[in-house]
């Protein structure tokens, strides 16, 4: 199976459902599958095809939907690039994908600066408001594509084993990582999930992601397997505008992190909206906490609750924990999914028994065909034996139930978006007035973690809290530069000269107690 | 902290510096630095994310001394900073200009 045949036997099943609602735009089914076929035959003319790359740099919309399913179609592989990403981030993201080509809007064209320009491919896929913005490169718009373009009745040409999708995510040595995964990765990933979920036609989801994460995608292959509606909410910046667009829209269900959930439990009039319709509510990437479950519950109580747990390496879902366990299995993530095996390692690799806390392994048929830069193995993320080091810590019950309890990596959560110290650390030393710096992770009723960073400045240099967030600002975005800057005279190390992280964060947790 | 959440009074902000002082700490403490080129007019909604905007209301209701309405954060109130100046002028206890 190949992910465009999801799309084909959706579009077969339910030619007139609506497949994709924006705020001012649809489309159905058929409407996308053909659209998305007369993508690939222009991809075709162009000489856009199997093993070539198509990067996507576009805000959640009905023409980057239209892309993706072009590009897959095409058998090419997509690359998100994250559209909040500073511009050196997407300029090492090109730099190390060489898409042929990259669909963009016209809002993230006009913002590419010098240096990422450099590096962007001279084939753009856009819509015609982007025209001004070409900048002597070749703008192949949507407009003129759906004008022209006879749809590609033939297969992409690719096997399921081949890459489908780049999914960029943040890496431990601070540059952004590209996680391949082929067709069959993300396949027996949604299937696997969906035997568990047990999502039908019937259902439909409120989208508050962007589709450049993981888990935005999931959501939109998901809905193509089972025939169901995506509705796209215009944002979570505006938590209430999100519970009134579950009411208007009568969605069925919302898949969101625990950020997500903590914000609308607090900040929205969610226990008090009437909503009948909503019947799954999917906590992803993160634990709420038991008491969050319950008010979640309380709040909206026809609602089944479903937790997995997962990373977009391993395309990404791992484990489930149904609406009936939530409650029994207090604290836990759930049990592997069907063709996953959870193991817990010592120290030394060996297995260890269930009850004890070690690393988090997995292997899975989603497990990813490795990164862009090639170094899935000896950076130790994937071993000999193809299972996945998750840099999680976590024990196993007597029942196969999976308990997270920290993580072996120095990755930091904050509202669901995995941020590594490194990244943050290699732009606060940029400044000329920092001689070293340590970014943290601490606990936040919100965010899950908050990103805190300690700074050392250079002897005789000044620098305001202001201007280094400033700084940062340029290169990051808001999710991952330091909400609090702290200067210290020094950082504390251990006797290997590595910075003592645990004994930052107890520093930075009493001075601001 | 590094973000001032130090309650003020709204009666110390000159009506005319509501603005003023909107811009500064968006500037400085949301968005890109005091080089950003931030007028009156620019589109928020493109430039701070979801955690800005709660940032952003807890801010307000320390600065502004008064309580933000959950029905109050909408793109309509919060989409540019002359929005939000208004917004805060109506829901305030200064008078009017």
């Amino acid at each position: 199976m190949l992910l465009p045949d999801l799309l084909t036997h959706a579009a077969a099943r339910f030619p007139d459902k609506d497949a994709a609602v924006f705020a001012a735009e649809k489309i159905g089914f058929s409407a996308l599958d053909r659209a998305s076929r007369q993508v690939a035959a222009r991809l075709a003319r162009l000489g856009v095809g199997p093993g070539e790359r198509v990067a996507i740099l576009y805000e959640n919309s009905l023409a980057a939907l239209v892309y993706f399913w072009g590009v897959l179609r095409a058998g090419a592989q997509s690359v998100d690039i994250p559209n909040l990403s500073g511009q050196p981030a997407i300029a090492s993201m090109l730099a190390e994908a060489r898409p042929r080509a990259l669909a963009i809007s016209a809002r993230q064209l006009a913002k590419l600066d010098a240096r990422t320009l450099e590096v962007t491919p001279d084939l753009l896929l856009g819509t015609a408001d982007a025209k001004p913005h070409a900048a002597g490169r070749t703008l192949v718009t949507l407009e003129s594509i759906l004008a022209e373009e006879a749809p590609v009745t033939s297969g992409p040409g690719v096997t399921p084993g081949d890459v489908a999708m780049i999914v960029y995510t943040s890496g431990t040595t601070g540059r952004p990582k590209g996680v391949m995964l082929s067709h069959e990765n993300l396949h027996s990933n949604v299937v696997a999930f969906n035997s568990r979920i047990q999502l039908t036609s019937d259902d439909s989801l409120l989208v508050i992601v962007p589709l450049h994460f993981i888990h935005g995608r999931i959501q939109l292959l998901t809905h193509a397997l089972i025939g169901g509606t995506l509705f796209f909410s215009a944002g979570f910046q505006f938590p209430q505008a999100v519970v009134d667009e579950m009411a208007r829209h009568r969605t069925t269900g919302i898949s969101g992190v625990p950020y997500h959930f903590a914000t609308l439990l607090s900040a929205t009039k969610l226990k008090t909206t009437a909503l009948p319709s909503l019947r799954n509510i999917t906590i992803t990437g993160g634990a709420l906490s038991p008491a969050a479950l319950a008010e979640l519950k309380q709040a909206v109580p026809n609602a089944r609750l479903h937790v997995n747990y997962g990373q977009t390496e391993s395309s990404p879902r791992l484990t489930y924990l149904g609406p009936d366990e939530i409650f029994e299995r207090v604290g836990s993530c759930g049990r592997a999914l069907p063709g996953v095996t959870i193991e817990i390692l010592g120290d030394d690799g060996a297995p260890i028994g269930n009850g004890q806390v070690g690393h988090v392994v997995a292997t899975s048929p989603g497990i990813m065909k490795g990164y862009v830069s090639g170094d899935e193995r000896t950076s130790g993320r994937v071993d000999a034996r193809g299972r996945l080091h998750t840099g999680d810590l976590g024990r196993l019950d007597a029942d196969g139930f999976l308990y997270l309890a920290g993580r072996s990596s120095e990755m930091i959560k904050v509202a669901g978006e995995r941020v590594f110290p490194r990244e943050v650390e290699e732009v606060l030393d940029a400044h000329p007035a920092v001689a070293e710096s340590s970014a943290l992770g601490l606990p936040d009723p919100m965010l899950g973690e908050k990103l805190v960073a300690c700074v050392v400045v250079k002897p005789g240099a000044s620098v305001s809290p202001g201007d280094l967030r400033a700084h940062c600002l340029d290169s990051l975005p808001l999710v991952r530069t330091p909400r609090e800057l702290r200067f210290v005279p020094a950082l504390p190390k251990t006797s290997s000269g590595k910075i003592a992280r645990a004994e930052l964060a107890k520093a930075f947790t009493a001075a601001n107690a | 902290m590094l973000i001032d959440y130090s309650c003020r009074s709204i009666s110390n902000i000159r009506p005319m510096n509501i603005e003023e002082t909107l811009k500064a700490h968006i500037g400085k403490e949301l968005i890109f630095g005091e080089k950003t080129d931030l007028d009156l007019d620019t589109d928020l909604i493109d430039l701070v994310d979801s955690t800005g905007v709660m940032e952003l209301t807890v801010w307000i209701e320390s600065t502004f001394g008064f309580l933000v309405e959950i029905d109050d954060i909408t793109p309509e109130n919060f989409g540019t900073i002359r929005r939000l100046a208004d917004w805060i002028r109506r829901n305030s206890t200064q008078p009017a200009e």
